[in-house]
């Protein structure tokens, strides 16, 4: 125990008095370690850690897709009613629900709230493996239509506005003014489905907060439109390889009874946890490939400040070999100076890690599911500890260990001249730089990559102008809006009130706000065209307001937009947008064409076509859409819809933001119980929808940047150390005439051909490992030539740093040294 | 100034102080010394005597705190760095008791170093360096390592690389310490030949057999000439 304090002592000698690699080493292990630990911590909480549901793994969502040909810009599309009953026939699972999203709005509790919520048959809970925290699940008998009048609460809706009241059971409630009784309250945190795990063309809550029964008729005919997401639980020993096999069966049976819809029984069952963690997937695997490679480049630096100070430190080595030390004795002390390293370098890592988790809860986006729920995983620091103690072990005791080696004299006369340190130990800290500076070009080159993806996204033309546009849900009661003539002249006096609002110049509503999501989507009979049964033109389709158009800033291509006139005793109108024109008329003017909408018979004639809008992403591809004015064609779905108010010149986005009271006011004064929530600009909803890509450009960046800082750090370790021992030559440069900026320019000429090879590797690694990115990138190829010239000079100023300071202290060398004698 | 009446190098009242934190150390007082051109040299005296305090003042490798250093008629104390370094290249030839050669440099491109520094082309270079080689006999190792070589030898590459840019003087700072006797003997027969043939030669020896074979023996005692012995011209 003496032994090891009077180690830990000369330790802690050994580092102060060094302090500038000290403090190098501790900085480099501080941010590999702080980094990587991070990183693990996130993809643990996020892809690995087991979803809090009874055998998880046998549940699977089996989705619906519709066919490859429909182009309809998303493949998931939802079950109707009957779909979900013949399924609920299948035998390869225990339990099946179906769920469907609904707004609430909760009365006689406060102040009205628009609750998110969800509608779910009784199978939804067992297929999930989940008890309420309080009461108890939908049984059989609420899903029969008539009995559907009960509702779970969500725990922070409990707490919130029943103040975790127990006697909330039993309790009657007022949801969209009808009245139901509680029975249970769902365990804190639940929240399924989450809008970030699912698919972009189902538009789900981000948190549900109420859940009632679904309640579906007992019918063979279809009694509304295709809505449900199902979610099963796979019986003990099944695959999902052989439900999938049922389900295609399945399909094949459904088309025989149903030839109309041939090819729109297709499936595909996915896991549960796949399906949670796809869309973060590849952003956060993305991330942890820039950690790794940080990581490395720490390792590398550590090893290279290490050997280095190890190799000058072969003298000592060898007199405390002359003097009587057995090997193990300084191996066990350089082990020491090591751990010790290592030890504060990781406790330093693990304080960045906590700061760095934290900052990420904050700048995370929220498409990342569970990362609030994320902590410091201690296996994270723990692995990138053992990787740098390792690495600082390995390269810190060989130089000792290679010192110790034959006759003590021997190596005191080598380490007497100087250190020129041995041509193995120089090559292999060569090696460890020119490699710290390929894999932070690696990481330049992927941040490049990433950022003008973001930017290409964001000069994406959405098909709207975003700029100084309010919007808001407004969600009707449905008590009180039963008829969709009662819904019609809501929003025509709603719409009247907000044209009038001074700094208003547009108003408009609309069902799906682009980039909030997918609308709804239709087969549509066009005359005089004959499709194969399931190849039917399709479309999504949209209902808006006359002046929507002008709201969003859409632009009218041909024709013209809807107009108050267009009423229910008027011809039927409808808008496509470019897509469709060109898909369904290929080279005809599709003004004046007709077209009807699934089953119904009556015909609408195209008065007008706009540009493509994006609803689900920049990236996508458009697909078909039309729409159709509300007040010509007002469907109870308008109970929900959104409000866009552009604002008159001159007001930016902020000026638009301050509409928003004069417009809750409004809406007040028009109905009390109406809620209006939501309330965004629509750059908000554009930065939204990129905020993924921006988190990764973000964080890559800022690993781009720290292995530039490593880098350079590193380079500076190297060339510090090489002036050190060509001190000597440079003296007798000096004395042979060598001016100073000769000395600087042989300096910076040996830093920069390290780097130069460090940069050309980097750059043949960089056009490997980039094309594993391509899922990420859009508008640029991964081996962009812009982005890895561009790359390049980045390097070049790293290294130039990292060579600046040796190089000048290089030419501060005394031409006297070259006089002293060895 | 004249020159050829002042003689090559002129060193009036040269006086050096090392000042470390507490302590004031006078390495040169009150040094009076003039070389003429063809002169041959020694400076001799025992340890810390001052003599390569001396040495790296005619070198232009240190200045001194008093006094005046005049090189070839121009003034050479208080020149900046990038002069000195200039007139060191042109003007000074260096030979050293460690020989030191550039490791990874080959024989002909340490005897070229100086003239690369000079900006001299490398055409000439080679040719210059050529020639050097021939006079020190060892243009055949002109390819080799220094670590191929004898102590000696390294030695001869040493003198060859002071000669190549033919400078006004050629200072020898014990050029035989790290030698054997036999070695030590033709590197000093080596300097007596040049100094035959028109060198100007200023050796700092502790050796009084070497400082014999000068023509003029200046013997050193803390920090101050206190012998002058030989032809003056």
């Amino acid at each position: 125990m003496g032994m090891l304090i009077e180690d830990l002592k000369y330790a802690v000698r050994v580092h102060t008095r060094n302090v500038g690699p000290t403090i190098l080493a501790l900085l480099t292990l501080m941010i590999g370690i702080g980094a990587g630990a991070a990183a693990v911590s996130v993809v643990n909480a996020v892809l690995l850690e087991p979803l809090p549901y009874r055998d998880p793994q046998r549940i699977v969502i089996p989705w619906r897709l519709a066919p490859a040909d429909a182009n309809l810009g998303y493949s998931e599309v939802p079950w109707g009613d009957t779909d979900f009953l013949h399924l609920l026939e299948l035998t390869s699972f225990d339990s099946m629900g179906a769920f469907k999203s609904r707004v609430f709005n909760l009365t006689g509790v406060g102040e009205p709230v628009k609750l998110e919520g969800m509608k779910v048959s009784a199978g939804f809970f067992r297929a999930l493996g989940l008890t309420p925290y309080l009461g108890r699940a939908f049984s059989g008998n609420e899903d029969r239509e008539g009995n559907e009048r009960e509702a779970i609460l969500s725990y922070r809706v409990w707490q919130e506005r029943f103040h975790g009241d127990r006697a909330i059971l039993g309790r009657s409630i007022d949801l969209n003014g009808i009245p139901y009784g509680v029975i249970g309250v769902m365990p804190a945190g639940f929240a399924f489905p989450r809008a970030e795990e699912m698919p972009g063309s189902f538009d789900f809550p981000r948190q549900a907060e109420v859940w009632v029964p679904l309640a579906l008729p007992i019918t063979d005919k279809a009694s509304g439109p295709d809505e449900l997401a199902v979610i099963a639980r796979l019986k003990p020993a099944v695959s999902i390889a052989t439900a999938q096999a049922e389900m295609n069966l399945f399909a094949t049976r459904m088309e025989r009874q149903f030839p109309d819809a041939k090819g729109w029984y297709g499936s595909r069952v996915t896991g549960l946890m796949e399906q949670a963690t796809a869309k973060a997937r590849e952003p956060l695997l993305l991330i942890l490939g820039a950690v790794g490679v940080l990581l490395l480049i720490a390792c590398a630096n550590v090893s290279n400040l290490l050997l280095a100070r190890s190799m000058e430190r072969r003298g000592e080595f060898a007199l405390r070999a002359a003097l009587g030390a057995g090997k193990m004795r300084i191996v066990r002390q350089i082990l020491t100076e090591s751990v010790l390293l290592s030890v504060c370098g990781g406790a330093a890592g693990a304080m960045l890690a906590a700061a760095a988790i934290r900052l990420l809860k904050v700048l995370g986006p929220a498409n990342i599911p569970r990362l609030q729920e994320v902590t410091l995983d201690w296996r994270a620091p723990a692995f990138a500890f053992a990787i740098s103690l390792a690495s600082g072990i390995l390269f810190g005791t060989a130089p000792a260990v290679g010192a110790l080696h034959g006759e003590p004299a021997k190596s005191l006369r080598q380490s007497g001249r100087g250190a020129a340190g041995s041509p193995v130990g120089v090559r292999l800290r060569n090696a460890f730089l020119v490699s710290q500076m390929a894999l932070a070009l690696v990481l330049v080159v992927a941040s490049g990559l990433l950022v003008q993806t973001l930017l290409r996204l964001l000069a994406v033309d959405p098909g709207f102008n975003a700029r100084g546009v309010l919007t808001f849900e407004l969600s009707l009661p449905a008590a009180k809006y039963e008829n969709s003539d009662r819904i019609a002249a809501f929003y025509r006096k709603t719409l009247t009130i907000l044209s009038a609002i001074p700094g208003v110049a547009h108003a408009g509503i609309v069902e799906t706000l682009p980039l909030d999501g997918a609308s709804d989507a239709t087969v549509i009979h066009i005359p005089g065209r004959t499709d194969l049964p399931g190849k039917e033109p399709y479309a999504n389709y949209s209902i808006v307001s006359p002046d929507y158009f002008s709201a969003m800033g859409t632009p009218l291509l041909r024709g013209r937009g809807f107009l108050d006139s267009d009423t229910a005793s008027s011809p039927s109108v409808v808008i496509v947008n470019a897509t469709m024109a060109k898909r369904y008329w290929p080279g005809e003017d599709p003004m004046g064409k007709q077209l009807s909408l699934g089953n119904f018979p009556s015909k609408m004639t195209i008065l007008g076509v706009v540009a493509d809008v994006k609803h689900l992403s920049l990236r996508e591809e458009a697909g078909p859409e039309m729409f159709v004015p509300y007040t010509q064609k007002p469907f109870p779905s308008m109970q929900l819809m959104h409000v866009v108010l552009r604002a008159g010149r001159g007001l930016s986005d902020r000026g638009a933001l301050s509409l928003a009271g004069a417009a809750r006011e409004a809406i007040r004064q028009i109905d009390p119980d109406v809620p209006l929530s939501k309330v965004t600009t629509l750059p908000a909803v554009v930065g939204d929808s990129l905020a993924s890509q921006r988190f990764s450009a973000l964080l890559v960046g800022a690993f781009g940047i720290l292995s530039l800082v490593l880098a350079s750090i590193g380079l500076y370790g190297v060339m510090s150390y090489s002036v050190a021992q060509r001190t000597r030559e440079i003296g007798i440069r000096v004395a042979l005439g060598a001016r100073g900026a000769t000395v600087f320019a042989m300096v910076l000429g040996f830093g920069g051909r390290l780097a130069a090879m460090g940069i050309l590797t980097g750059i043949l690694v960089a056009i490997g490992v980039s094309r594993l990115m391509a899922g990420a990138l859009y508008g640029v190829r991964p081996t962009d030539a812009l982005t890895f010239v561009a790359a390049v000079p980045v390097l070049a100023v790293a290294a130039l740093l990292g060579c600046y300071g040796p190089a000048r202290r290089a030419t501060r060398v005394e031409p006297m040294i070259a006089l002293r004698h060895e | 100034m004249n020159t050829a009446a002042a003689g090559l190098i002129q060193l009036k009242s040269i006086g050096k102080v090392f000042i470390t934190e507490e302590l004031e150390t006078h390495a040169l007082e009150d040094i009076h010394l003039d070389i003429r051109k063809g002169e041959y040299i020694a400076i001799s005296g025992p340890s810390g005597c001052g003599k390569s305090t001396l040495l790296s003042i005619l070198g232009l490798l240190d200045s001194p705190s008093q006094g005046d250093y005049v090189l070839n008629g121009k003034c050479a104390s208080d020149l900046k760095a990038a002069e000195r370094a200039r007139i060191r290249n042109r003007e000074i030839g260096f030979v050293f008791q460690a020989f030191n050669l550039i490791g990874n440099l080959t024989v002909r491109e340490n005897v070229e170093l100086p003239l690369i520094y000079r900006g001299i082309r490398s055409t000439e270079r080679r040719k210059a360096a050529e020639e050097a080689l021939e006079k020190v006999g060892m243009s055949a190792r002109a390819k080799h390592y220094p670590s191929q070589l004898s102590g000696g030898q390294q030695q001869r590459v040493a003198v060859a690389r002071a000669l190549a840019g033919n400078p006004s003087v050629l200072l020898a700072d014990e050029p035989t310490g790290n030698l054997d006797s036999d070695n030590g003997k033709q590197v000093m027969d080596l300097l007596s030949q040049l100094h035959n043939n028109g060198a100007t030669i200023c050796m700092v020896t502790h050796d009084l057999n070497h400082a014999r074979r000068a023509d003029r023996a200046v013997h050193m005692f803390d920090g101050r000439i206190v012998a002058d012995r030989g032809p003056r011209v």
